[in-house]
This record gives structure tokens, C-alpha cells and sequence, in this order.
């Protein structure tokens, strides 16, 4: 009877990576993700591997490290899980982080969410419109006049 | 690299004011986001949660180097002092009458433009924004002789509005019928009304800039004049007064504990009152399920501790300052500058110890404020006035 409940406690799952990489994870490392948490209640045999479809090895190894730190509750206290969430995500560039946030929002992982998006938040805070066009690749779709016209509601919003 | 409208938003709902009327420009898709009502007041509630408190709003009048006096918006921390940020000027002529949601309503005295208006002209200030905008004239009729000196600013979630309440101030009617303006910044117009007032709930001693808390669809404050009986060491309040934005009625509703100090906050979206006596402290909050019938105990207590007579001595002292609470240390921030110098002190209800953080500088406080960002562009649709 014991070794039944250890078993179900420590139960691994493997996701599979959008380019065919397996991750084998504790059940409560991969259940932070509300995507999977409702594909292995549909799922029949949980040793087959659970495909995260839109995600790559290099991002969902990251998404898991996260998902680990988070997993284990009280071995750290807030304040140090706030300085490792810091540390984590200032240690990736744009592209990661963008591609990240992808995954936090297809896998539903709330807490990545927040930080990833507060990060992207802190890196594009007080810039211009011509740096965040250039940083995120948009094209300005506004006629002269109506970007003129924006700028003119606000002028002072522009200064340096 | 593109990411579509949710997580944008999400990114958006973490960012100030100021980067956000830039990030409008980047293109239409962000212009979009950014101008959406639903944002709008997302932002305010997100934003502020996270990113704004332990900011104080104070308002003071400085001298410039050119020898004007001005009114200075500063917004620093409330626990050092420390300034974050300068955010807006006025010219000193103005009375501030009320702070809400990050809007200032103002009357701008001795304005040669409106001097021969008889009815007083109020303007909304967004500073977050550096909009104004110029209310129509209040046409409600002094009664007795007495000014219209009561404004309060409100917001009205069944209409989405925004709303001010003028009434004169006056201890002496006696009738049941009183009459007040409400303004509606939607329709931009004033509506004058007839409320019955059982027990009249309208003092002109009583509504005090820092006396005066909106939450719960209305805005309450701690009634003086009659309501207060007399006890050793004290006049005791016992009552306070309500205006209630979505029905525009007035109430008034008991307030708890006896025989002591009293003053209101808001706890967590709660109206409380903190009591402070030379033998204990307490914390009451309101029921939530307070609607138009208040139900007979309205009051819930949730802290009792000790006190002192210096502590008892140091609230009667601060009457008129602001008073506020942390929610999660338990300590009363009380911004003073009623007597001398403007000082912020901090009394904690658990050590009951008295602390005095900081003077700071200016010669004249108006006022000051829980800091909050608003997006309020105050272009709402623009009805004619017909007089």
C-alpha cells in the first residue's frame, strides 16, 4: 500500500519538445503548466510522451528549470525565490525571453507569465517609439500626419 | 518578433503613464490597445496595485527661483521621503477640494477670467496625463447664506462615471428637504436635487480633505458638530456620513467603540475605522454586504490591543492630519502639518511606538495622498450646457 502512494507522489511524466527533444520531469514539476495538468487528465497512458507542440529543447529546458525551482515550496524562502526569479530571467536576451514568454502563455504557467512579461516591461520602459520599433521589428503603419497628430496630443510625453 | 494582443497587454499593464502615451505612436495595433476603455481602467487597477504603492502624492507650495509661488506635485516615498519624481505645477491660487483615482478637483480662486461668474468653476487635473478640464459652473443656489464650500469627487461603476457632489455646508437647517448638485463628466452638467436628510447628515465642520474616504461606490466621512458627545479628555464622534455615487442619497450609520479617537481608512476595498482610547486600540471594518439597507451591526472588530496615554495623546493631537494604514505592518502613517512644520510620523499598533520620519520642505502643504497613476483622459462626450 505504501509503495502504491510513493509511486503515485513521484510519478515522472516526458514532454516532448516541438524539434523532438524528452524531458523526464516529476508530476509536480509539469503540473504548474495548466496545459498539461488538463492533457493528462484526457491522457489514457501517462507513459507515453506528451507532446508540447509549439515549444523547442533549448526553451522548454528553461520552462522546466523554472517549473523544478517552483515545484519544491518550502525550501526557499520568498525572498530568495525573488532574487532566483530575477537572476533567471536576467540572464536571457530579448530573443530567449521572447520565445519564453510564448511558451508561459501556450503552457499557462502564471507565475513564468508575470515574470517574463514584468522583464520585457523593465527592458522596454521610458523607450521611443523609433527604439521599439526597431527592437520588436514593427512596421509603422501610421501616415506621417497621424503620427504627428498622436505626438501632438501628448508632446511633453516625447521629450527625450 | 511578434507577439499578439493578450501578452501585449499583459506587457502594457506593467508600464507607466508616461511610456505609454509614447509606446501609442509605435504603430495602430498598440495605439489601439493603449486607447481601449477596458485597458484603460485595467491599468489603473493593475498598475497602482503593484507599481505605485508606498507613493505619496504631496501637494505644496514652493517658491521658484523667480520669486512665484507655485504649487509643486511631488510624489515621493512614504516611508523615507525620498523624492520619486516631480509630476505636475499649478499656480498657487487654487483650492484643492478632493483627490480621487488620480484626478484632482480644484477651484481656481481670484481667476481674473471667471471673476464675474457667481457660481464657482471647478476643473479635473489628470496630472499622469497633464490634462484639465474645466467643469461647467455650479448653479446650486446658496442656501442661508452659505457658501458652496462641500465638493467630493466620486466614481459610479453602474454608469461608469465620474461624479461630483456639491452641497453648502450648514449645521443649522432644520428641514427635511435639502438640496444638492451632482456632476456628471459624461454628460458634463450639473443636476440639482432634492434629498431628504433624516437627522441632517451635512456639516460644514465635517468634510475635511483627509476625512473623506471613497470606497464601496460612495465616500464617507467622520461627522462632527452634533454628532459628538462630550467624555473626559474629549469630544467623541459618533456617527458618519455617507454619499452613495450610484443612488445619490446620503446616509448615516453609527459608528462602532466608545469613549474614544476615531478615524477612518480603507482596508483592502473595506471602510474601517481606527479607535485609539489611553487603555486600547482598535480596528473595525465594515461589512461587506452593506447595500442600501444597512444591516443593524454593521461593524466587525478585528484588532484589539493596547495603548497609552502619549499614543492617545498623539491621534487627539493629529486630528486634521491624514491618517493612514499599512495593511500588512499594522502601522498608522500620520502626515501632520497642522501645527509647525509638516513632519510624517508613524505610530505601530503592535509596539506602540511613536516614530517622526522626516520634515520636509515647502511652506504651505495642501495636501497629500496615496499616489496613483490614472489613464482618465477626461475626453469624455461633451453635451451642451443648457443653462
Amino acid at each position: 500500500m505504501a509503495s502504491t502512494s510513493t509511486s503515485t507522489l513521484s510519478r515522472k511524466l516526458i514532454l516532448k519538445s516541438s524539434d523532438g527533444e524528452k524531458f523526464e520531469v516529476d508530476e509536480n514539476v509539469a503540473m504548474q503548466s495548466q496545459t498539461i495538468k488538463h492533457m493528462i487528465e484526457d491522457l489514457d497512458d501517462i507513459n507515453s510522451p506528451i507532446p508540447v507542440s509549439i515549444v523547442t529543447g533549448t526553451i522548454l529546458s528553461k520552462v522546466i528549470e523554472y517549473c523544478k525551482k517552483h515545484a519544491t515550496e518550502d525550501s526557499d524562502s520568498d525572498e530568495q525565490l525573488k532574487q532566483w526569479d530575477k537572476e533567471y530571467a536576467n540572464n536571457m536576451d530579448l530573443n530567449t525571453l521572447y520565445y519564453l514568454l510564448l511558451a508561459a502563455n501556450y503552457m499557462e504557467i502564471k507565475g513564468l507569465l508575470e515574470l517574463i512579461t514584468q522583464c520585457v516591461a523593465d527592458m522596454i520602459k521610458g523607450k521611443s517609439p523609433e527604439e521599439i520599433r526597431a527592437h520588436f521589428n514593427i512596421k509603422n503603419d501610421f501616415t506621417p500626419q497621424e503620427e504627428a497628430n498622436i505626438r501632438n496630443e501628448n508632446p511633453w510625453a516625447f521629450e527625450n | 518578433m511578434h507577439l499578439c494582443e493578450d501578452l501585449l497587454t499583459e506587457i502594457f499593464l506593467k508600464l507607466p503613464v508616461l511610456t505609454l502615451l509614447r509606446f501609442r505612436a509605435v504603430c495602430k495595433s498598440w495605439c489601439s490597445i493603449i486607447d481601449s476603455p477596458a485597458f484603460t481602467s485595467q491599468h489603473f487597477e493593475l498598475f497602482n496595485k503593484n507599481s505605485t504603492k508606498n507613493q505619496l502624492l504631496l501637494i505644496h507650495a514652493v517658491t521658484q527661483d523667480d520669486g512665484m509661488t507655485e504649487l509643486e506635485f511631488e510624489v515621493v516615498n512614504q516611508f523615507t521621503f525620498d523624492r520619486v519624481k516631480l509630476i505636475a505645477f499649478l499656480t498657487e491660487n487654487c483650492k484643492i477640494h478632493d483627490i480621487f483615482n488620480g484626478l484632482i478637483l480644484y477651484q481656481q480662486i481670484r481667476d481674473p477670467k471667471i471673476k464675474n461668474t457667481m457660481y464657482p468653476v471647478l476643473m479635473l487635473l489628470n496630472p499622469s496625463v497633464r490634462k484639465v478640464r474645466t467643469l461647467c459652473p455650479c448653479t446650486l443656489p446658496e442656501q442661508l447664506g452659505h457658501g458652496i464650500d462641500n465638493f467630493a469627487l466620486g466614481f459610479d461603476s453602474s454608469s461608469n462615471d465620474y461624479k461630483v457632489i456639491a452641497f453648502g455646508g450648514n449645521d443649522r437647517v432644520n428641514a427635511n428637504l435639502y438640496k444638492i448638485a451632482v456632476y456628471s463628466l459624461n454628460e458634463d452638467r450639473w443636476k440639482m436635487k432634492n434629498v431628504h436628510v433624516v437627522d441632517n447628515p451635512i456639516s460644514r465642520y465635517t468634510v475635511l480633505l483627509h476625512h473623506r474616504h471613497f470606497c464601496q461606490g460612495g465616500v464617507h466621512w467622520i461627522r462632527g458638530g452634533r454628532d459628538t458627545v462630550l467624555y473626559e479628555g474629549g469630544l467623541e464622534h459618533t456617527h458618519f456620513s455617507s454619499f452613495d455615487f450610484g443612488v445619490e442619497e446620503f446616509r448615516c450609520l453609527p459608528l462602532p467603540g466608545r469613549k474614544m479617537f476615531k478615524c477612518m481608512f480603507d482596508f483592502e476595498k473595506s471602510l474601517a475605522v481606527f479607535g485609539i482610547s489611553a487603555e486600547s486600540s482598535n480596528m473595525w471594518i465594515m461589512r461587506e454586504d452593506v447595500g442600501e439597507v444597512a444591516p443593524e451591526r454593521p461593524w466587525v472588530r478585528c484588532f484589539r490591543g493596547g495603548s497609552s496615554l502619549d499614543a492617545f495623546e498623539f491621534f487627539k493631537r493629529n486630528k486634521y492630519a491624514r491618517i493612514t494604514n499599512d495593511e500588512y505592518s499594522g502601522v498608522f502613517f500620520v502626515l501632520s502639518w497642522k501645527y509647525g512644520p509638516m513632519s510624517l510620523m508613524s505610530y505601530d499598533i503592535i509596539s506602540r511606538q511613536i516614530r517622526t520620519i522626516r520634515r520636509v520642505y515647502g511652506y504651505r502643504v495642501c495636501c497629500a495622498d496615496a499616489y496613483v497613476e490614472s489613464f482618465e483622459t477626461l475626453e469624455r462626450i461633451q453635451l451642451r450646457y443648457d443653462d
